[in-house]
């Protein structure tokens, strides 16, 4: 399960009961105000941040992926004790979240049961934040890297969701900061299908419940500079209205009337 | 030499207490309307009241975001959970 972006706040009544009922939790949340609660909820906690991969050393694994492995390993353990394992994340659990996903489907493999439970993520927090609304011209969200390096689709008339800029560019999983050339690179991609001035939008969530949420406009030629920080999202507005499919409406006998 | 020591360790207790009301009352400002209010009336009595420090209320009304959270233990270093090429095959 997850705890949402603003704990206590986005905790679930689903995942509270889960947690409070479990032999063990495990639990990967930079929040402290997160951990704190999910320790009032249950004693037995299992902070996964202390496998999480230590760029200084090689404790942890090679990289990222090689952290999470670990982690799985330790929550099947528990599992394959026959404990009734809670594993929490920060945000949505399986939004942008690989160790939950593996856990569930070897967990499910080897015979026992295993379910997700949705929570908030950083996605709905943008869309409340930001005021944006996906069902007006579409959404589409990628992850920073891969739209650099596989072939995405740059649809201009919706708008598009950068994540993990913050590592934006590292292939190898090893930096907790973007490669040398990682937000040039994006800045690069973005100018094929945009202008230089395009504004977009740094976002950041709350972490606090003192503190604003980040929203930073800047011009996409200034986001080679732009701070950007392990939380960073970026926002693409659409370039221009969604243009109607002419061809297919008279096709199909559509009253254009009603769609303009 | 014991002495030092009783020190640094009056001073982590202390410290951990201090930082423990912080966390409480962040904790339930997320949650509790009425507190809400009355924080954004009056900041620095309503976090008086709770028993947060006057270091961490000075933290709080100078919006100093970094320290708080490096007091509270926050780290979104490992807020990353994702890979580029999410599953392995």
């Amino acid at each position: 399960m997850g705890t949402g972006i603003l704990t206590p706040a986005h905790l679930t009544q689903a995942a509270i009961s889960k947690i409070k009922s479990a032999d063990i939790v495990h639990a990967l949340v930079p929040d402290p105000l997160g951990l704190s609660t999910i320790k009032k909820l249950n004693s037995k906690l299992c902070n996964l941040a202390e496998f999480y991969y230590d760029i200084n050393s090689d404790r942890n694994g090679e990289n990222r992926l090689e952290s999470y492995d670990r982690m799985v390993e330790i929550v099947l353990k528990d599992v394959f004790h026959g404990l009734k394992v809670c594993c929490i994340f920060y945000g949505h659990p399986g939004v942008y979240v690989y160790p939950s996903h593996v856990v569930i489907e070897k967990a499910r493999k080897a015979g026992y049961k295993a379910e997700m439970l949705p929570a908030i993520s950083a996605e709905d927090c943008l869309y409340a934040d930001l005021g944006i609304d996906p069902g007006r011209c579409g959404s589409q969200s990628y992850e920073a890297s891969q739209y650099l390096f596989y072939q995405h689709t740059t649809n201009t008339f919706a708008n598009m969701i950068l994540w993990q800029i913050g590592v934006v560019g590292d292939e190898s999983l090893k930096r907790l900061e973007p490669s040398e050339f990682g937000l040039a690179m994006l800045a690069d991609k973005l100018s094929n299908f945009y202008p230089q001035d395009h504004e977009v939008i740094l976002y950041e969530a709350s972490r606090l419940p003192i503190m604003d949420y980040r929203s930073d406009k800047i011009e996409l030629n200034q986001l080679v500079q732009a701070k950007v920080s392990t939380i960073t999202t970026l926002v693409v507005p659409p370039l221009s209205n969604l243009p109607i499919n002419r061809e297919f409406c008279e096709k199909w006998n559509i009253d254009l009337e009603s769609l303009n | 030499m014991p002495i030092r020591c009783i020190k640094v360790i009056g001073r982590t207790i202390k410290g951990y207490i201090m930082s423990r009301q912080l966390t409480d009352f962040l904790t339930n400002l997320s949650t509790d309307d009425a507190l809400v209010d009355a924080f954004n009336n009056d900041k620095e009595s309503t976090m008086k009241a709770y028993g947060v420090s006057d270091k961490h209320i000075e933290l709080v009304i100078n919006k100093n975001y970094g320290e708080i959270q490096s007091i509270l233990g926050a780290d979104y270093t490992i807020a990353n959970n994702s890979v580029i090429k999410a599953f392995k095959k």
